[in-house]
């Protein structure tokens, strides 16, 4: 090739994926110390095929209910996140103040929460946040079975109320599931064209050394369908919680 | 090859025939007649100028072949467009029994090839539709080989995808003189500066780019690279950079216009957006005065079609609720016979001119 164009060309393309296979490689090495069973009812699964049933990757998508408003993210959790709170939720500058602010990147807690969960909802609800994850993880440690993970909060300001923070998403909202495990997920079910009359998967996590969650194993939910279970044990034992090292 | 020479090519093989058209109308009318030699020699010497140009630089030399030089553009455009959904649906379909080593090597060889056919037919053509074709391709499967592996191994999404799409785009670009890639490149760059300074501020990148007013400063300094940067090669590229900068900043003071509650400006929400509808006409009808002044036609182009837009959004703010509703389209019909009569005006005036 005579032009420097195509050679830059290729070799963005060949070092962009070298750094994404080894950042994504070795982020994704799984830290045992922490493992949590959750159910399709936080991980519903997600069909990456362009074409329904086509031979794509799947993905879960990590669903979780947001706190009752102030519970969690009141206004000093939003000051430690970097929101300017200084102006009242009455004041009538109020909500130009909020809007104008971007929302910012920190760490939610999320842990497995009966109460108030519908049948088919989530029972992940977010606990705790705050921008510093080695604090949280002090406050929380993994052997409690919650999970610290990076999310995007946002602020806004409704009137009378206090100012509301939000979790606007978590920023990793789908786990790709590993083709050794695709299969599993992809067998016939008792689901129905409605939803899943149970929920008929486990999945076992664990995180990575960048802090994410990575799928370490996929099983069929126990007959009692949505229990929570440490790995290695498929009693029905509620609750998120650690699992030995495999 | 040179682009400006290409350029220059064409528009004397154009003048050709525009002159040969016009000698065989005088003669028509009895106004002019060649003697019978000197005739045909300088018919002799223009076919001979025709062919030359023809074989160097692939010229369109008559109507037929510049009309059939749209249609190649149309099917090159729906080609490439094809192709790379037919790359996308095939990898799709075999994806999910791939190894990760295996799907890393694919996405890694599929671009990376379509670089290689880029420079393959290059050499074997004068107008680049295969090269072009191709590189819409290659960069459809940049595009999408950064999105599936990032999924992949789980990693969150950053606006250094956009940076590198940019200058995969941008590289290719001005490697063969590919308008469309620059437009691509220049659109992920818009994406991908303002995201990274978003995400070194320590504010959620998506989101922030998801803000018009953000957009603004790229927008115009894109349609400004021109004024400062001269295209002595590429001389087809300032046209695209000054359109791509003026309708991505048009499309944003569009939006402020009538979500002022996002702006960063410290006033209330409506005077945000009157500030923006007002400043969005007064800009647009700049962008023409300016595009007229210096015979930039894309300016001229861009700067009317967002000036009718804002003027009739006006209108409708205005009027709509305030009116009945054939007495509304009665008065945007006057407004149009107005505005045709204003630029019948401007369009004497710049024929006069260039007598």
């Amino acid at each position: 090739m005579r032009r420097i164009g195509p050679w830059l060309a290729a070799a963005l393309v060949v070092l962009a994926n070298g750094w994404i296979a080894v950042v994504g490689t070795l982020g994704g090495l799984v830290n045992h110390e922490v493992v949590a069973v959750l159910t399709e009812r936080e991980l519903p699964v997600v069909d990456r095929s362009a074409t329904p049933g086509g031979g794509g990757a799947l993905a879960l998508q990590l669903r979780f209910r947001e706190p009752p408003a102030g519970s969690v993210l009141d206004r000093a959790t939003l000051e430690r996140l970097g929101f300017d709170c200084g102006v009242p939720a009455a004041d009538p500058r109020a909500e130009r103040h909020y809007a104008r602010q971007l929302p910012r990147p920190g760490y939610a807690v999320l842990a497995i929460e009966e109460a108030g969960a519908q049948p088919e909802e989530s029972r992940l609800v977010v606990v705790d946040a705050g921008p510093d994850a080695d604090a949280l993880l002090r406050r929380h440690p993994p052997v409690s079975g919650h999970l610290v993970l990076p999310a995007i909060f946002a602020v806004s300001a409704n009137g009378e109320e206090d100012v509301v923070g939000r979790v606007l998403r978590l920023a990793r909202r789908e786990l790709h599931v590993p083709a050794r495990l695709a299969s599993r997920l992809r067998a016939p079910s008792d689901r129905d064209v409605s939803g899943p009359a149970r929920p008929r998967h486990d999945v076992v996590l664990g995180f990575g050394r960048d802090g994410g969650l990575r799928i370490l194993d996929v099983r069929p939910s126990a007959p009692a369908g949505d229990t929570m279970t440490p790995a290695g044990d498929p009693g029905p034992e509620p609750g998120c919680a650690p699992a030995p090292d495999p | 090859m040179d682009e400006r020479d290409r350029k220059a090519a064409q528009a004397r093989a154009r003048r050709v025939g525009e002159f040969r058209a016009e000698l065989d109308a005088l003669a028509g009318e009895g106004v002019l007649e060649l003697p019978a030699e000197e005739g045909a020699r300088v018919r002799a010497h223009h076919d001979r100028l025709l062919a030359e140009l023809q074989e160097r630089f692939d010229v369109d030399v008559s109507e037929a072949q510049r009309r059939f030089s749209w249609g190649m553009r149309i099917v090159a455009t729906l080609g490439s467009a094809a192709l790379a959904a037919a790359v996308y649906l095939f990898f799709d379909r075999i994806w999910g029994s791939l190894a990760t080593a295996a799907q890393v090597g694919l996405l890694t060889a599929a671009p990376v090839a379509a670089v290689a056919a880029m420079e393959w037919t290059s050499r074997r053509e004068r107008t680049y539709w295969f090269t072009g074709l191709f590189g819409a391709l290659a960069f459809a499967c940049a595009v999408v080989d950064l999105n599936v592996l990032g999924m992949t191994f789980d990693l969150q999404s950053t606006p250094l995808a956009f940076v590198v799409w940019a200058a995969f785009a941008l590289s290719l670009a001005y490697a063969y003189g590919l308008r469309s890639l620059l437009a691509a490149g220049l659109v992920c760059a818009g994406i991908g500066a303002p995201g990274l300074v978003a995400k070194l501020s320590g504010v959620d990148w998506q989101s922030a780019t998801q803000r018009a007013e953000l957009w603004l400063l790229p927008a115009a300094a894109t349609f400004a690279w021109p004024f400062v940067v001269r295209h002595r090669a590429h001389v087809h590229f300032p046209a695209v950079y000054r359109l791509t900068g003026a309708v991505a900043a048009f499309a944003a003071v569009f939006l402020l216009a009538h979500w002022g509650r996002d702006s960063f400006l410290p006033f209330g929400r409506e005077t945000v957006e009157a500030l923006y509808a007002y400043g969005g006409l007064v800009a647009a009808a700049g962008v023409v005065a300016l595009g007229v002044r210096r015979d930039l036609r894309e300016s001229v182009y861009a700067g009317t079609g967002f000036f009718a837009v804002f003027l009739y959004d006006r209108m409708f703010d205005w009027w709509w609720d305030r009116m009945p509703r054939y007495l509304f389209f009665l008065v945007v019909g006057a407004v149009a016979v107005a505005l045709l009569l204003l630029l019948t005006r401007l369009r004497l005036r710049a024929v006069r001119g260039a007598r």
